[in-house]
């Protein structure tokens, strides 16, 4: 080694363009959305042909009752992104869980499947925070779904009759042995406590600072891990966290929920002047957000003239329009975006472009 | 100091603020070391990219032994070694016998050139000479660890770096004579 030369380099820095960090954020943000898609994928065919496995299997179709349709459709539109309803029925429970809505085509004799996936998964993925957590979620349905297949196959009457009645809904469904075979982490790992049943895990997403009522369904007692023994509790956790119920069903069984809460930033920063000289730094007028969807940004002169609009939180305003390069002036944004819980906001202010 | 484990935790929950924060820390730095490593700016860019992505994909790997820029560092000489061995496979010719004796000691008188300008006649340097000119001299590797790193012989190392030396030392001495006149 040639000490000289290693001194002389140790220190050696230059700032790299724009372009790298915009070419490797979109490439971050195509893996996060390959591998989201490769995970929802799988369970999407899986769920697929149990449902049609079962749907022959009981010969008829009508046996999905209504009533059970609309109860996986009120999990969806729970504020969480994903969630498992420990209500619903589990076959309807799965697709639930990775987002994926299934439903039989108005019972008709045929038993077709209707198979569309909802549009939140793209709301998802543009939300690259929530897509980890997705996923382990989607693991966990592509799992469980076998070993409901066998349950529904075996006793499949007592799985139709048991829509409303959660204290059968839970029963045999997910016994540890029916799903040892699949090895699994998640499931194995609720499997190794003898005599409790896993009712699931809900995802939960909230801003930091917010705090959050967990409900636990409907039993006998409870006891939550942090001590609590009602049925409610109310949360606010300053970073993520997983929260765990064991609750006594009104067939005297023991159920394991989970709760996984998400604590996101749910802030954007927006910064109050840019250079677009060319020298790799503040180059761009660029907001930085997390935990936001629906982002929208606006940029007008002092006279009210749109300049430039972006829906990507990695695109920002490299001070040209179609006239070429704008001048040193105060520039106005109008920025929109939805928090996770939805609610809208809309935030304005001024910048200045710097020569 | 907790300011890095708080990125390094965010960069293994891909939290992309995080991502962003660990990238504004390294990538002037890292940005300096490719440059060595390649022939331009663009390339050492395209490097550079390709680092960060591997330092993204694998940074559960890091389990926090030794210094999280030494780790980031290695991750991105191992990307440029990769850019470079995909792209220019046959850079590295075996030419141990015209050589004959290697004499491995062999010293280059840098003078007291500025860093920009030592960097361009390394820059200027053939592909196969610059890589392990870099790895030996600046990184401080053993020519049996970069021909496993390369997949070349010991020898073929060991000519290289005598060659990339030669030709350094006539070429900073064609610079010399050609800014400062003797």
């Amino acid at each position: 080694m040639d000490q000289f030369l290693k001194d002389k380099f140790d220190d050696f820095e230059q700032t790299p363009s724009v372009s790298v960090w915009s070419k490797l954020d979109r490439s971050l943000r195509l893996k996060r959305y390959a591998r989201f898609s490769l995970k929802i994928g799988l369970p999407l065919v899986v769920a697929t042909i149990i449902t049609l496995v079962v749907l022959n299997n009981l010969g008829s179709p009508d046996v999905l009752q209504p009533a059970q349709n609309s109860a996986s459709l009120q999990t969806n539109q729970d504020n969480s992104y994903v969630s498992s309803d420990i209500n619903s029925s589990p076959k309807l429970n799965s697709p639930a869980n990775s987002d994926i809505e299934i439903s039989n085509s108005s019972k008709s004799s045929s038993g077709k499947v209707v198979v569309k996936s909802n549009e939140r998964i793209n709301s998802v993925t543009e939300k690259p925070v929530t897509a980890p957590d997705v996923l382990n979620n989607s693991i966990q349905s592509a799992n469980s779904t076998p070993s409901i297949k066998v349950v529904a196959e075996s006793q499949p009457q007592q799985k139709v009759s048991s829509g409303h009645d959660e204290s059968q809904i839970i029963t045999p469904q997910v016994t540890p042995s029916a799903s040892t075979s699949i090895a699994n982490d998640v499931i194995a790992n609720q499997n190794e406590l003898p005599g409790i049943l896993f009712g699931g895990t809900e995802i939960k997403q909230i801003c930091s600072g917010e705090e959050i009522a967990l409900i636990a369904p409907e039993g006998k007692s409870y006891r939550w891990d942090n001590g609590d023994i009602g049925r409610t509790i109310v949360v606010r956790p300053n970073e993520s966290q997983d929260v765990t119920v064991l609750l006594t069903n009104w067939s005297d069984q023991q159920v394991e929920m989970h709760y996984r809460i998400e604590v996101l930033d749910c802030s954007i920063y927006i910064p109050r002047a840019f250079s677009p000289n060319g020298d790799g730094q503040n180059d761009q007028f660029l907001p930085l957000g997390d935990g936001i969807s629906n982002y929208n940004m606006k940029i007008y002169s002092k006279q009210g003239e749109l300049l430039f609009e972006s829906s990507e939180l990695n695109i920002g305003w490299d001070g040209r329009t179609v006239n070429g390069k704008q001048p040193f002036d105060v520039y106005v944004y109008r920025v929109s975006f939805n928090d996770v819980n939805g609610k809208i906001h809309l935030i304005s202010g001024t910048f200045t472009l710097l020569p | 100091m907790s300011d890095e484990i708080d990125i390094i935790t965010g960069c293994k929950k891909q939290v992309p603020r995080y991502q962003r924060a660990l990238y504004d820390k390294f990538a002037s730095k890292m940005l300096g070391v490719c440059l060595r490593y390649s022939h331009d700016l663009e390339e050492a860019e395209d490097m550079l990219q390709e680092g960060f992505v591997k330092v993204f994909s694998h940074i559960n790997d890091y389990r926090g032994d030794g210094s999280f820029e030494g780790w980031v560092r290695r991750v991105m000489i191992n990307s440029a070694i990769n850019y470079f061995v995909k792209n220019k496979r046959h850079y590295f010719q075996d030419d141990v016998d015209e050589l004959g004796e290697v004499i491995e000691d062999e010293r280059v008188h840098y003078d007291q050139l500025h860093v920009k300008d030592l960097l361009k006649v390394i820059q200027g340097l053939p592909g196969g000479y610059r890589t392990v000119f870099n790895l030996y001299e600046i990184e401080g590797y053993q020519h049996k660890e970069i021909a496993e790193m390369l997949g070349i012989s010991v020898s073929t190392s060991k000519t290289q770096l005598l060659h990339a030396k030669r030709l350094l030392q006539k070429r900073l001495t064609d610079y010399n004579r050609e800014t400062k006149g003797y």
